[in-house]
């Protein structure tokens, strides 16, 4: 894993909010890279800072001062179109309430993100919502809408959403913060299952079971990197079979 | 392109009732736009139709109200029986000349009755204002020479007074007076107006002078020329011989008018075009106001969905496809307010035309510029709301409750 390249670098990352004597100093002099193929837990209280670092590493909000790079590019510097565009081909996101549109299906979900690729026809973006899909193995469940699905399921269709364009790093906030424990077991094996595929996993999380499942567990308080540690992950498919029988998860993982 | 076109309808499709409460104000505009010009439009078909039924080398003769005379007596001089004969013997290029001198009054045949105009005139009449005799024969100039008491009826008069029977050598009374019907008038139908050009009684204008009206003067002179091209000359004509017969000097003004349905055909349609254009003005003032509907649902709209907006930026949408995406919004509403209108209108004019019997054709220039004119309120009203939206931040678009 040490030899892979970083694909995710920042340095000395700080975030402010607000003016100067009343100025929230979210992140500060936050640095660590992620290299491709990790399964990175970003650990913290609330207010810890977590969020913030989140949005920045998702290209949504630009840091304060210090250096981000995204596979080699200097993401601060970038353009708002060009970050739509890093956004559009390099992330994935999934968030805790799944952020799906009620008056979609699964499937038209699922294309959502295909329609800002140019040159991809109505043909092409089908299939590739369906091969992902089937992949959340929701095959079945092409044409429903979000409320005619259990929360389990909307979150593997908003997985799907995020992974139809291929991205190289996901990013998750509190993936699993909405759904019972054997529902986010479920989604934990999904997400170690696409980790061992190649892709790089961020989690942001504050449950330590859920971050036991991750290879990497960085630590955030008040706005400051303590902890950075390399972990054995848990195999969250080995805690779902673990766990009692009695509450019995409707749709099979 | 499909791909945003649906995605509108399907978020349009979502308020239904909204959306086409938005769509209203447009439906409206383009449904006056559109009514308005094809009304006008064919009522202007329908004058020109009817003056080539009166007779389009007609020109008439009248007196001129002259206000500013002194003498209120000199304000307007009549035509008199001398004028007639002035133009008659003065003017080469008059092909047939009629004097009108006309009469209301009771055509009575038993206990059958029917107010209408009796027309005093010569016999060129019928070919100067296309009337053709359909059975019996028209009156001759010796019958105006020795003021007969003949007439011809129009279709009308003829069916109201005779029913079925031949009115052929009956006699009439007008008002009170005996006349003998020499022939009845082919029918010419309605005028734009409504007015009924059977409804009609032609007799030999000295006839109507000496027994109905008691005076000798005439009201008008229809005259025409062998040609079109000659017009011009002719006017100056019959100018010139009344005034020599009214013994005006060189000093003095026209006392007469010398018209020409040309020119007035013109003039009218001049009137309708200014007035469809005026009404169709105020129309587009509530295509204006329904543009303001749509920003204002817009609004609305991106407010309703800013967490959506949100979710579309964090997967990679940029700010111009957010804008593009409400702007097609817009314009789809205003544009399905526009077809809309456009039926409703032509529904209108469709309505208008069974009740008035015109023939109404939809003009396709209204169409495609009310639709455009539509569209292009959607672009401009949809534009404000559409850059608000693509200006939202999209940390907190997603965390909009």
């Amino acid at each position: 894993m040490a030899e892979a390249p970083p694909i995710i670098a920042v340095e000395r990352l700080v975030k402010t909010y607000g003016a100067a004597d009343t100025a929230v100093r979210a992140l500060r002099e936050v640095s660590f890279t992620v290299r491709a193929g990790e399964f990175v837990a970003v650990m913290g209280a609330s207010g810890s800072g977590k969020s913030t670092l989140l949005n920045i590493l998702g290209c949504l909000d630009r840091p304060t001062s210090g250096l981000y790079r995204l596979e080699g590019r200097d993401v601060p510097a970038e353009s708002r179109c060009n970050l739509a565009r890093l956004r559009l081909r390099t992330l994935g996101f999934v968030f805790q309430n799944f952020q799906l549109l009620p008056r979609l299906t699964a499937q038209e979900n699922v294309e959502l993100p295909l329609h800002y690729v140019k040159g991809v026809s109505s043909g092409q973006r089908r299939k590739r919502a369906q091969e992902a899909l089937a992949r959340m193995e929701l095959s079945d469940k092409l044409q429903r809408r979000p409320t005619q699905l259990s929360g389990g399921q909307q979150q593997r269709v908003a997985i799907a959403r995020a992974l139809v364009n291929s991205p190289r790093v996901l990013l998750a906030d509190e993936p699993t913060g909405n759904l019972d424990t054997r529902t986010g077991l479920e989604i934990l094996t999904l997400l170690q299952r696409l980790n061992r595929d190649g892709l790089t996993v961020v989690l942001i999380t504050h449950e330590l079971d859920v971050a036991a499942c991750a290879t990497r567990r960085l630590l955030l308080r008040d706005g400051h990197l303590i902890g950075d540690a390399v972990q054995t992950a848990l195999d969250a498919r080995t805690q779902l079979a673990a766990l009692p029988r009695e509450d019995e998860a409707p749709v099979k993982a | 392109m499909i791909a945003p076109l649906r995605l509108a309808f399907q978020a349009l499709a979502a308020n239904k009732l909204r959306s086409a409460l938005t769509m209203l104000g447009n439906i409206i505009g383009v449904t006056c736009v559109v009514a308005l010009v094809n009304i006008g439009f064919s009522g202007r078909a329908m004058i020109q139709r009817d003056l080539s039924s009166i007779g389009m080398n007609l020109i008439f003769v009248t007196p001129r109200y002259d206000p500013d005379a002194e003498n209120p007596m000199q304000r307007w001089r009549p035509l008199e029986n001398d004028d007639v004969k002035a133009i008659q013997y003065h003017c080469p290029s008059v092909a047939q000349l009629s004097p009108c001198v006309s009469w209301g009054g009771k055509m009575t045949n038993g206990n059958r009755h029917i107010d209408c105009q009796v027309a005093g005139v010569w016999p060129d009449f019928l070919r100067l204002r296309n009337y053709k005799v359909a059975s019996g024969a028209e009156f001759t100039s010796a019958d105006v020479h020795g003021t007969a008491k003949v007439c011809l009826l129009g279709k009308t008069v003829a069916d109201e007074l005779f029913g079925g029977l031949s009115p052929l050598g009956q006699l009439i009374r007008i008002s009170g007076r005996p006349f003998v019907v020499l022939g009845v008038l082919e029918p010419k139908g309605s005028l734009l107006g409504g007015q009924d050009q059977d409804k009609v009684v032609l007799a030999p204008c000295s006839t109507v002078q000496l027994y109905l009206r008691g005076w000798r003067y005439v009201e008008v002179v229809f005259i025409t020329a062998r040609v079109r091209d000659e017009i011009p000359k002719m006017k100056d004509e019959v100018r010139a011989a009344i005034r020599h017969s009214h013994k005006l000097a060189a000093n003095k003004k026209d006392d007469i008018e010398v018209q020409d349905l040309g020119e007035m055909a013109a003039m009218v349609d001049k009137v309708i075009f200014s007035a469809t254009a005026l009404l169709s003005a105020i129309a587009f003032i509530s295509l204006l106001v329904g543009g303001i509907g749509i920003m204002n649902i817009m609004l609305v709209s991106v407010t309703e969905r800013t967490r959506e907006i949100g979710l579309r930026l964090a997967i990679g949408a940029g700010q111009w496809d957010i804008l593009m995406q409400f702007l097609i919004e817009a314009v789809v509403l205003s544009g399905c307010g526009g077809l809309a209108g456009v039926a409703f209108g032509a529904g209108l004019s469709a309505a208008c035309s069974l009740i008035l019997k015109w023939p109404v054709t939809l003009s396709l220039l209204s169409v495609v510029i009310a639709i455009a004119f539509s569209a292009a309120i959607g672009v401009f009203f949809g534009l404000y709301p559409a850059w608000r939206a693509s200006r939202l931040d999209p940390i907190d678009a997603l965390r909009h409750e």
